[in-house]
């Protein structure tokens, strides 16, 4: 019966089914070979790693490789494409910019030039390069010298193609020899300097970037400490060492980064020693890595605001009466306490994070403190004894809508004011929060030390539209303020400037400032040597930093 | 048979092309402005205006629509704009990855979950019978999060047997593949195993009561050809249908189980792109799935053909 053959050939096919599965099913009955770990990522055992004083040679420090995890997956890693901080992580652990942060952030080193000087007028910056650099070597190239031609390639590129628009402020660069160039601005701009330390600003060859075409994203190319190695896409991004790297070299052999978008199981990762150090975390992770004495937790100050906007162009809102009114109602210390259960930020007053060099402690005072009847009283002479009804917008985050929840508490109990929560994913919220449509919206801000990056970029009339402002914030003295303080090359100076604006901007009570949330790193103590920084930059060998492995 | 398989094929055409309109307009409904979406709440205004312009997103919606047919008529699925690269070279990045982790979980489940079926039906209302239904009922209600996390704290972080994330590397031996390959198919395979169990339970129970099984018994067969081929076979098709199912389900990317365990799947690339609003990668990869969905049915279509004679699908009386 031809049936029964082809029932018996199907009944076939799954026996042998069967024993593949067997086959692949047997060692995991064998789980005592695997049970200790091995292979060279898996750093040792840190419960036996006591805290020893003994000194180690600096042979000692040599091997190793760092596996850091990210909580999600770079896509692109051409400069001028790059988007995203999980991008720009690796892009500077390959590659160099001209000038770089100081680790400590209190102002801009010198990197791939050595000195630099800027005009009279602030429209032309001339920079030394150094003679020692080399790229690695590529498909395309190799290991050339860097060279005044390669710096002008590179900053051209991104400022006319990069999608962010990064280097918009440059019309051209001119070789003035071999290791000088000269960049001409299209306007002053005291935040140049500050955009040549972005990652999507670092020097890349010529032949590397046109040889790959489309695919120089996965194929990067640079001077940094490390080269890389393989990119897979959501998986893992693998750097190893580069023997030429100008500023020594690292003590490690190599670097993964792992990409791991779950919180939990990044915690559990690093228990279990698969990643050595776990970036970015927050709420119960926080406790868990704490409670695990086998493990290090360090937490810096991030360079973050996280805000409550208020629109300024519509609704009840865009009466100064109630918007003091709803800063009043709110107790920012419980609030603050309440979505940070475990200490992941402190309390914010300025849209400015206090590490940067524009704060100004002084007008703290300044923003209305809790204060439930005046707050009452303030919106009955508003022309709203009763209350009304408001929506705020927030991202689907955990911190952001607790902060949503614990306001709209506030205000119902405080000022009998209706607050309907809507939360939406990022791409329909930054749709509707920058388009002006939310009564008030939710987020966070954060980004260089240099006041440019918060005050122009959520304050000034011109970006209205942008979702940095926009609640509609327009204040013609404030504009010119951020303006001037763009012109002058002189930080002081400029300080002034932006604390003037600061202060104005606070005394339009726009906004609800309540929190700095803090960079927080789960370490396996086996790292050596890793510095936080503010920025939440991952440096693992630099001029300043060399990470070892114990 | 031929004829059969060809008209089926042939149907894709019409299904294809309805689903990838219907992408097409759903990708265009879901509120948030790519542009803005990609680049990020520090893009200047002209930079998003540039991209918006670039991806063509000026254009009217009429012509955006023509323009996507014409590309997909020539096979082309665009370019993602997140990743620079073509949408069909990222899909068969991940597509490998996903068809190893459903493969080996749907095998794990068929050859765990068949057997309890037919065993439990057999033995209606014993012990086995009892304790594997109950066992199914759990599994098939099971939170797969919360699954993933509890083997990975027992396995990973308590016995430390097995790796908590990632792929392994074939450059590291075959052992390292399997054995991140283990955690991550028991937690795709659990509601599958339970799901199969109960419709081959409930499927053999209705063959087993009927007459020709009592006259198979009465002539003096073996009970276990009687079961395991008679009526096994005449109990497929319905077992066929819901393992089709599963399979096309968790070949479009098993979300969860590829969030849990870092898994390069297709499921998380769908997810980040829609999170991005990376139109193009999001309708090349649905389309991508629809395709395999539709295929994996077609599949198991032919297989009824191979298992029941008495199905036919051009009328004709038996099918082979």
């Amino acid at each position: 019966m031809t049936n029964k053959r082809k029932f018996l050939s199907l009944l076939l096919v799954l026996v042998m089914c069967l024993s593949v599965f067997a086959g692949c099913s047997k060692p995991a009955e064998e789980p005592a070979a695997p049970a200790e770990p091995t292979e060279p990522t898996e750093p040792a055992e840190p419960a036996e790693e006591p805290d020893s004083n003994e000194p180690v040679s600096e042979d000692d420090k040599f091997g190793g490789v760092i596996t850091i995890a990210l909580s999600s997956s770079p896509k692109n890693l051409d400069p001028i494409m790059y988007t995203g901080t999980y991008e720009s992580q690796v892009i500077g652990s390959v590659a160099d910019t001209l000038v770089a942060y100081k680790h400590d952030l209190s102002g801009i080193a010198p990197n791939l030039a050595t000195e630099w000087s800027t005009s009279e007028d602030g429209m032309v910056y001339t920079f030394k390069l150094r003679d020692d650099v080399y790229f690695q070597k590529g498909d395309y190239q190799d290991g050339k010298q860097l060279t005044a031609a390669d710096v002008k390639y590179a900053l051209e590129r991104s400022a006319t193609q990069s999608a962010m628009n990064r280097l918009g402020m440059v019309d051209h660069v001119d070789i003035i020899n071999d290791f000088e160039v000269a960049i001409y601005l299209k306007e002053p701009s005291s935040a140049f300097l500050t955009v040549l330390t972005d990652a999507g600003n670092v020097i890349v060859p010529q032949e590397e970037v046109e040889g790959w075409g489309d695919s120089f994203g996965s194929h990067l190319v640079g001077t940094g400490p490390f080269t890389l190695e393989e990119f897979k896409k959501d998986q893992e991004v693998i750097l190893a060492k580069n023997e030429n790297y100008w500023a020594g070299t690292p003590y490690v052999d190599g670097v993964i980064f792992k990409i791991i978008t779950d919180a939990s199981q990044m915690t559990n990762a690093l228990r279990t020693g698969e990643i050595d150090i776990a970036t970015d975390l927050g709420g119960e992770s926080v406790k868990i890595v704490k409670d695990d004495a086998d493990l290090i937790i360090q937490e810096v100050p991030g360079l973050h605001v996280a805000y409550m906007y208020m629109n300024l162009m519509n609704g009840p809102t865009a009466d100064i009466k109630v918007r003091e009114a709803i800063i009043r109602a709110v107790d920012i210390d419980e609030m603050v306490k309440g979505i940070y259960q475990f200490d992941e930020a402190q309390r914010a007053y300025l849209p400015l994070p206090p590490g940067s060099w524009g704060y100004d402690s002084s007008l703290e005072s300044i923003v209305p403190s809790y204060d439930p009847e005046l707050a009452k009283q303030l919106l009955t002479e508003a022309g709203y004894p009763d209350g009304f009804a408001l929506e705020i917008y927030v991202s689907n985050k955990a911190a952001r809508v607790k902060m949503a929840t614990i306001l709209q508490a506030y205000l119902k109990q405080n000022l009998n004011i209706d607050v309907e929560i809507k939360t939406a994913e990022w791409g329909t919220f930054s749709e509707i929060a920058s388009s002006g449509q939310a009564d008030m919206y939710g987020m966070s801000w954060t980004w260089y030390p240099d006041p440019f990056f918060f005050l122009n970029k959520m304050f000034h009339s011109s970006e209205i539209g942008a979702l940095g402002n926009g609640q509609g914030y327009n204040n013609p003295e404030v504009d010119r303020l951020l303006d001037e303080a763009l012109t002058i090359t002189d930080t002081d100076e400029r300080a002034v400037l932006y604390q003037e604006a600061l202060k104005l901007i606070t005394e339009n009570y726009s906004r609800i400032n309540y929190s700095n949330e803090k960079s927080i790193f789960g370490f396996n103590p086996a790292v050596q040597d890793f510095e936080m920084r503010a920025d939440g930059k991952i440096v693992v060998c630099s001029p300043e930093i060399n990470v070892w492995m114990k | 048979m031929v004829k059969t398989i060809l008209q089926r094929i042939l149907q894709l055409i019409p299904i294809l092309f309805i689903v990838s309109t219907i992408i097409f307009v759903i990708t265009r409904m879901i509120p948030g402005d790519p542009a803005l979406t990609m680049l990020g709440p520090q893009a200047p205004v002209e930079a998003v205006e540039e991209l918006r312009e670039e991806l063509g997103l000026n254009k009217n919606i009429a012509e955006q629509y023509l323009i996507y047919l014409k590309d997909l008529l020539k096979g082309n699925f665009g370019k993602s704009y997140a990743y620079n690269e073509p949408v069909m070279k990222l899909i068969l990045e991940r597509f490998p990855n996903t068809l190893i982790l459903t493969a080996i979980s749907m095998l794990l489940a068929m050859f765990i979950a068949i057997p309890i079926g037919i065993i439990s039906a057999t033995r209606q209302y014993s012990i086995f019978d009892y304790v594997s239904m109950i066992g199914a009922l759990v599994g098939v209600s099971m939170p797969i999060f919360w699954l993933g996390l509890m083997l990975v704290l027992v396995f990973s972080v308590n016995l430390e047997w097995l790796p908590s994330i990632g792929m392994g590397s074939m450059d590291k031996g075959l052992w390292d593949v399997i054995k991140h390959l283990i955690l991550p198919c028991v937690c795709l395979a659990t509601i599958p195993a339970a799901t199969f169990a109960r419709i081959t339970r409930s499927s053999m129970l209705d063959i087993v009561k009927q007459d020709y099984i009592k006259s198979l018994r009465s002539k003096g067969l073996r009970e276990n050809i009687v079961i395991w081929t008679h009526a096994f076979k005449n109990a497929l098709p319905p077992i066929l249908t819901v393992i089709g199912l599963q399979v096309s389900t968790s070949l479009s990317g098993a979300i969860l189980t590829e969030t849990i365990f870092s898994w390069p799947g297709m499921g998380r690339m769908i997810v980040d792109a829609i999170e991005n609003r990376d139109y193009m990668l999001i309708q090349g990869s649905i389309l991508f799935i629809a395709f395999i969905f539709v295929f994996v049915n077609l599949i198991v279509d032919i297989l009824y053909l191979y298992v029941n004679p008495k199905v036919s699908y051009d009328g004709e009386k038996g099918g082979s």
